[in-house]
């Protein structure tokens, strides 16, 4: 696994248009993405809102950087910035790109999210932290099964 | 990062190596438990000499399951996976949301799919 790099594709049946209006409205892009946006998609430009999980409701900042109708949507974001009262701001944010390409089936859409090597470490051990909790109990059962073997 | 760069392609096997052998997985439950702990500490209540268990935290340290500091007259050491599963999960993490964010945006596009051009 790339460390820096993170690609996923996906096949979609719609045409690029359909997608392409999915991607960069930012009303459509709100719905399936869980974010309300107040402001539309405007290269240079930011936007942002809150999630809208059920019990996530924290504010997000998209910072367009590019859109090439039909083909090319590119915005950088800070990922995983959920700690309120954190000033992510200053934190180099990572790239998003959305590829799009016409085929038989329809749209092969193209995922890239990259600069992960960016992030701050103590933020990429967050995830691990969290998890940190779970390793302490499987070393204790560990240690305890090892102590009495 | 250079160390963890020892491991391409999330190549695990230096950390499982290193954790398959009963004192090396007790050395880490107590480092787990109580650490950061000295060598002496280690050998307290414990039938390993002070070489052998400077030698089971070299492998761990190795494998970048342990870190030492200094603290004085003393080496102190500490259980330490987080260089190497940290930056994993994280981007395990990134790399499912993408997957549930995809897997929405299929669905959304898919069930109103003619409407492209409107």
């Amino acid at each position: 696994m790339n460390t820096n790099h993170i690609e996923k594709k996906i096949q979609l049946k719609a045409p690029v248009a359909r997608v392409w209006r999915a991607l960069t409205n930012h009303k459509e892009f709100g719905t399936w993405f869980h974010v309300a946006l107040k402001k539309p998609f405007v290269a240079g430009k930011a936007t942002s809102g809150r999630l809208t999980y059920p019990d996530f409701k924290h504010p997000i900042t998209f910072m367009v950087r590019k859109i090439e109708p039909m083909t090319y949507f590119a915005y950088a974001w800070h990922p995983y910035a959920i700690e309120e009262g954190v000033d992510y701001s200053k934190e180099e944010p990572t790239l998003v790109e959305f590829r799009l390409k016409e085929n038989p089936k329809g749209t092969l859409l193209t995922v890239t999210e990259t600069g992960f090597d960016k992030v701050p470490a103590a933020r990429r051990a967050e995830a691990f932290k969290m998890h940190k909790g779970g390793w302490k109990a499987q070393l204790d059962n560990i240690a305890g099964y090892v102590a009495t073997a | 990062m250079s160390q963890r760069r020892s491991f391409p392609g999330g190549n695990q096997a230096p950390a499982f190596a290193a954790l398959g052998d009963t004192t090396r997985l007790r050395l880490i439950g107590r480092l787990c438990l109580g650490g950061p702990l000295s060598i002496s500490e280690l050998a307290q209540g414990s039938r390993l000499t002070r070489q052998a268990i400077t030698k089971h935290l070299r492998v761990l340290q190795g494998a970048c399951l342990v870190e030492s500091a200094r603290h004085g007259r003393q080496t102190l050491f500490t259980f330490s996976p987080s260089p190497i599963v940290g930056l994993r999960q994280y981007l395990d993490r990134v790399s499912r949301q993408w997957d549930d964010r995809l897997g929405r945006l299929k669905a959304f596009v898919e069930s109103d799919p003619g409407s492209g051009t409107s």
